[in-house]
């Protein structure tokens, strides 16, 4: 085993992954951006384009939504979504295949979607809201303070 | 025990460790090489890094993986490739073991960007552990001038 040998084998790697994300067209920012996010406490991590396109949303905003008829999807866990989910949600896990994701939401490729998990810190809504994006839905947005203040608020949920 | 590391040190077993241990890398990498904007949010969830530095593990980590489990199944440098992996391996064992400790819900991405909401991260971390015994071997018994 030699260091120099590894030392090789790692910038090559580098050397590769450059050339790959420059010039592949499914490369991704080297750093990711900061965005602020009205009514968040910190800012939002941007990791891509397709996560630059997300609408992120207030409870007020959302609020609205539900009214307007949108789409709700939880994307928390199933035994959370089974305690208690904003009245007429769907239940789609983060880490669901993205056929599944699909399937599950055939035919509402044109309707306004609002993704949410629980609080800021949860990144499930981010992730989910990104595959819908890459799978060709519009108007994704993600309420980002989620459950607890949708719930708090005393606004229409159901269990189940 | 002669018998079993006669066994060890002979060139099959050697050929077998690294087919493996190198294939389980490149096809491990490949959908993170195709995917790499869904990475690098697997990455962020792991909540370790600080976050400037979030897409550019996503970016590259995947091309170290495939580099070194492409020089494995070719047979060159094997020691080093093994000693890449091998630390590689450590490193996710580290965050799993600290995401299992604090009780955060990640996801994995370890084969798939897709995820698995089925395998749980105890058993992520017993598969990684597995996984360090080809790299044992080879890093123990490969012939030091190896091509």
């Amino acid at each position: 085993m030699h260091l120099r040998n590894i030392i090789t084998i790692v910038i090559g790697a580098f050397v590769l992954a450059g050339l790959y994300n420059t010039f592949s067209g499914r490369g991704i920012p080297w750093v990711p951006q900061q965005v602020e996010v009205e009514g968040a406490a910190k800012p939002r991590l941007v990791l891509s384009e397709s996560a630059a396109a997300i609408n992120y949303i207030e409870l007020e905003e959302a609020k609205e939504k539900f009214n307007d008829g949108a789409l709700f999807v939880d994307a928390r866990e199933t035994a959370e979504y089974r305690a208690g989910h904003v009245k007429g949600a769907l239940h789609i896990s983060a880490k669901e295949e993205p056929k599944a994701i699909q399937s599950a939401l055939s035919g509402q490729q044109d309707r306004e979607i609002v993704v949410y998990c629980d609080g800021e810190d949860c990144g499930a809504s981010s992730m989910l809201a990104g595959k819908l994006k890459r799978l060709g839905f519009e108007k994704v947005h993600v309420f980002f303070e989620g459950w607890s203040a949708w719930h708090a608020a005393g606004l229409p949920t159901e269990e189940g | 025990m002669a018998g079993i590391i006669r066994v060890l040190k002979s060139r099959p077993a050697l050929i077998v460790s690294r087919l493996i241990l190198g294939g389980i890398f490149i096809y491990a990498a490949l959908d993170k090489i195709a995917h790499p904007d869904q990475f690098a949010e697997i990455v962020n969830n792991y909540k370790l890094l600080p976050p400037m530095l979030v897409n550019l593990v996503a970016i590259t980590l995947p091309w170290l993986e495939v580099t070194a489990g492409f020089l494995l199944v070719a047979g060159i440098w094997v020691k080093d490739s093994a000693a890449i992996v091998g630390a590689l391996l450590l490193v996710f064992i580290t965050a799993i073991s600290i995401n299992l400790v604090r009780g955060l819900d990640f996801d994995c991405g370890c084969f798939s960007t897709a995820g698995s909401s089925k395998s749980s991260a105890l058993l992520l971390l017993i598969r990684d552990l597995i996984f360090l015994l080809p790299v044992l071997h080879l890093l123990w018994f490969q012939p030091s001038v190896s091509r």
